[in-house]
């Protein structure tokens, strides 16, 4: 469930995204210092910590666990060979991490929507316990993204290209007018799909997270952290699956089988846009470079400059403006 | 006639509607997406706003953008021609975004909303802005003044506001690109290691720290003429070609090397526990240069500033001030044109930013497009989505949340300001939240003030920011004057209302209220009306009452980077992540799980 953000031709500067990006990560590390996410020793914070997990189990009934067929395990067995390069950097790891508290962020917000909008009752609170996990694990991935940034600041590495990789990922790629997306996925959805999409995104996510806690055997914090987000995961999967069977035996008018594969082919068909979208940047890219230096360049030996004047222009126009002028664009 | 303002594609997209000249609604379209100063076009802050009217898009009669896009582009394109080829890395980015969304805003917005795109108007930039300041004022003539980044081509512009022989917006001056306060602003923003549009308040926060020793350093990148204008020299910045970098390496041999984004910023005046992270000399030398630049620049824009008031009240004659623009959220230099300025009364809009520019996009068009002379005066900022009491017992049901409803309000502020006397911390939630960037009493953290390490208590267990930044106080509208040298406060307009200008505190009660009051003894103060805001009052009353100090510790309800929250379930989600003792959602209390 990621989400494009617009970056309006050099509007969101660098300086912007790091300083953005690196409170986010240093914020997050600074409460976990603080004991916020973790048990610590006050007996306030201890209580939060296994009050809410006794609360989630209770709404836990029978959490799914992670059963793959034997394509499944072998994709997945490929994917962790493809990955060990990925997980094995530090540099590498911190950038995966705060991708996906991006993510997190992201789901957050469609499952909070989903929350608001739901007429199903049983499910507003499901949908709510969903949400707080999302924050949370966006909260954790990034305090340990912000432990592994310290290190490498420790240990004096060049931070300059790590920062260009979190502002590329913070800004995420150029959004088309046509593309925009105008509303959260409960709303384009409705519940059913909306349920089958979390179902598969929390199954894809628990395969995604097994695959890097067996990668991080040898950093147990990080190993620890995907543990924790992966349990969450299986009940996120739990409880959506368990949903949109009961809302399917109501309607009758699919099977879920057939709703999911119908979920997998759109969200093929988006990643195939998404494809597109990137190529037709690049080319474009270097075909504005061309124009940039064919057509641009021999312009400004004839344009003459705008110069500043440094003083105050005086307007003429009237102080009354019609609706003439005002559908202009110019 | 309803009309729906629509900024967005830069940065803070907003939505506001009238419905027959009434504002129904208005709202940042962060609060929804939750990214901060999401530029996207605001659909989310568009369909609340239909909501609020009880509308469908349909039933739109005009949709107005805040800004002539062919004109912004034209600007741009004869600016990267006149940095070839030092633009080479900016132009092919422009001209994705530009020829592949923004110049094709009328066909996105029609598309959109489904209405005709003949439906669709655009004002200028700087006009939406003059207009949301001088239409939501209550003067009947103003000077006007606009000073932001740059908007199509203007900088700054000066106009005058009239409602004598029906409403009127005349330009009279303006200053164009390069040459702008908010983009020299900017670029020392950077230079401090600062996000650009979110990061002038910190800038702001850093100068107190420092002494103004760089003011003729900074004077030497611009050449000054009459009324506050000025020329930028260009050799030492880069925003005009480069996509990321605002200043170059003339800069940085002017000024010395730039603030890291992941330094930390401590002085010598701040004070220092010691122990192995205590800072080195080096280092706490390095900050003061920070803090005495930061100092420096605040000094010369607030000297810009001043001179562009003094000029505008020649041009007009006018005895009332409107200010609008994103440097019109310098609460320091608002302080300064309060006390100091020629004018009797200041206003200016709580979104004085490009989020303000949708309001005043609507606003042009129905008061002065269409010639309808009845203006209503924004006074109050509770113009987004409310937190209800069904809406609220629905969530702490739903959310099965440790909470308790108290019965009515007088036990509700009874008991917070208890808790807060008994120095707790809590998130504060009540019906609609505010437009603009400051939170006024609707989505805010309260703390207690008179506790000294009160701030840096929030500062770095609640909110997760650097200590360096300083809370702003909220006090009862009469008893303001008692704490703050409030004489001069802007008269009808006043700043205070919505947070925009800073005050002195006055030396008797300094002492007692550490926590809101910053090193050179200023508070960025509310003021709180009853009318305007009886549950929020009624909590800063009873705390006085007790506590015999009428002032709250008053700060946005969000972490660091991100929005403030909106529905009960952001602010439920924030207060577990964070070190807040309690969250109050209307009349409930909830606790920790």
């Amino acid at each position: 469930m990621i989400r494009a953000v617009p970056c309006g031709g050099g509007c969101l500067s660098r300086q912007n995204l790091v300083e953005s990006i690196l409170e986010a990560i240093e914020r997050a590390q600074m409460r976990t210092e603080a004991g916020h996410l973790i048990t610590a020793s006050e007996s306030g914070r201890v209580g939060f910590v296994s009050r809410l997990k006794q609360r989630r189990i209770r709404m836990r009934e029978d959490i799914q666990t992670l059963e793959l067929s034997w394509w499944e395990r072998a994709y997945d067995c490929c994917i962790a060979l493809l990955s060990r390069a990925t997980w094995g950097s530090e540099r590498r790891t911190l950038l995966k991490l705060y991708e996906f508290s991006l993510t997190e962020d992201d789901s957050f917000v469609d499952v909070a929507r989903a929350a608001e909008l739901t007429r199903d009752e049983a499910l507003r609170p499901q949908y709510i316990q969903h949400a707080l996990d999302e924050a949370r694990h966006a909260e954790l991935f990034r305090s340990r993204a912000g432990v592994l940034l310290q290190g490498l600041r420790t240990r004096g590495h060049d931070l300059g290209p790590l920062r260009d990789r979190l502002i590329a990922l913070r800004a995420g790629p150029i959004q088309l007018h046509a593309q925009h997306h105008p509303q959260t996925l409960f709303e384009r959805l409705g519940e059913r799909d909306f349920l089958g999409l979390v179902y598969l995104a929390e199954r894809r996510g628990a395969r995604q997270f097994r695959i890097v806690q067996r990668l991080l055997g040898s950093d147990p914090a990080s190993s620890a952290l995907f543990d924790t987000v992966l349990r969450d995961e299986l009940f996120h999967m739990s409880y959506s699956r368990r949903a949109l069977d009961r809302l399917l035996e109501q309607d009758r008018s699919t099977t879920a089988t057939r709703l999911l594969w119908r979920i997998r082919l759109k969200r093929a068909g988006e990643a195939w846009q998404r494809l597109g979208h990137g190529m037709g940047i690049v080319s474009n890219s270097i075909l504005f470079g061309l124009i940039y230096f064919l057509i641009l360049g021999p312009t400004t030996l004839l344009v003459r400059r705008r110069a500043s004047s440094g003083g105050w222009s005086r307007c003429d126009q009237g102080g009354r403006c019609g609706l003439e002028l005002l559908s202009r664009q110019y | 006639m309803n009309i729906l303002g629509v900024s967005a594609l830069y940065h803070d997209a907003a939505a506001a509607l009238l419905s027959d000249g009434c504002l129904v609604a208005a709202a940042q379209e962060e609060r929804f997406s939750r990214r901060k100063h999401d530029a996207a076009l605001p659909v989310n802050a568009i369909d609340f706003c239909l909501r609020s009217a009880g509308i469908k898009h349909t039933e739109l009669d005009y949709v107005v953008f805040y800004e002539k896009p062919i004109r912004k582009f034209e600007r741009i394109l004869s600016t990267q021609i006149s940095t070839f080829p030092r633009s080479v890395r900016q132009f092919p980015r422009a001209m994705l975004t530009w020829l592949s969304s923004k110049l094709w805003i009328r066909t996105t917005l029609a598309q959109r909303l489904k209405i005709p795109p003949g439906r669709i108007l655009f004002t200028d930039h700087h006009q939406s802005h003059a207009a949301s300041a001088f239409l939501c004022s209550p003067f009947e003539e103003a000077a006007v003044v606009v000073m932001d980044g740059v908007g199509e081509w203007a900088t700054s512009s000066l106009w005058h506001g009239t409602s004598q022989g029906g409403l009127a917006l005349k330009p009279i001056a303006e200053l164009q690109f390069p040459d702008s306060i908010g983009l020299l602003y900017s670029a020392f923003t950077a230079y401090l290691g600062f996000e650009v549009n979110e990061g002038e308040y910190k800038v702001m926060g850093m100068a107190p720290y420092g002494v103004p020793r760089y003011v003729e350093r900074v004077e030497k990148l611009l050449q000054r003429s009459e009324g506050g204008a000025f020329r930028l020299d260009m050799s030492y910045f880069s925003f005009h070609y480069h996509p990321e970098k605002s200043f170059n390496d003339k800069f940085v041999a002017l000024f010395g090397l730039p603030r890291s984004p992941d330094q930390r910023f401590i002085t010598r005046s701040m004070g220092h526990p010691g122990g192995e992270d205590a800072p080195s000399r080096s280092e706490l030398d390095e900050c003061q240069r920070f803090a005495d630049i930061a100092a420096s620049i605040q000094v010369v824009t607030e000297g810009l500033m001043l001179d562009a008031i003094q000029h505008a009240a020649r041009m007009t004659g006018c005895r009332n001030l409107c200010m609008a623009g994103g440097v019109a959220l310098n609460s320091v230099a608002n302080g300064r044109i309060v006390r100091e300025g020629p004018f009797e009364g200041v206003y200016i809009q709580p979104a004085a930013g490009d989020a303000g520019g949708a309001l005043g996009a609507a606003l042009y068009t129905w008061h002065v497009a269409f010639g309808h002379g009845q203006r209503i005066p924004l006074d109050r900022a509770d113009l987004g989505e409310s937190i209800s009491e069904a809406r609220v017992s629905a969530f702490v049901r739903d959310a099965r949340a440790r909470a308790e409803e108290l019965p009515d309000d007088v036990a509700l502020t009874d008991r917070v300001a208890q808790m807060l006397a008994d120095g707790q911390v809590v998130g504060w939630c009540q019906g609609r939240f505010e437009w603009g960037p400051r939170a006024l009493g609707h989505r805010s953290i309260l703390a207690d003030p008179r506790f000294a390490d009160m701030k840096e208590r929030v500062n770095r267990r609640i909110k997760f920011r650097e200590p360096f930044r300083p809370f702003a106080p909220a006090t009862l509208w009469e008893s303001g004057q008692k704490f703050y040298d409030l004489e001069r406060s802007g008269g009808e307009g006043d700043p205070t209302r919505f947070m925009l200008m800073t005050a002195q505190i006055r030396d008797d009660v300094r002492d007692g209220i550490q926590a809101t009051t910053h090193a050179d003894g200023s508070s960025r103060v509310q003021r709180v009306k009853r009318s305007h805001h009886p549950r929020f009052y009624d909590l800063i009353s009873r705390f006085g009452d007790s506590t015999g100090f009428p002032v709250l510790l008053n700060t946005s309800f969000n972490l660091k980077g991100e929005p403030i929250v909106n529905t009960p379930l952001e602010a439920y989600s924030t207060f577990c992540r964070s070190g807040l003792d309690a969250l109050i959602l209307d009349r409930w209390i909830v606790r920790r799980p």
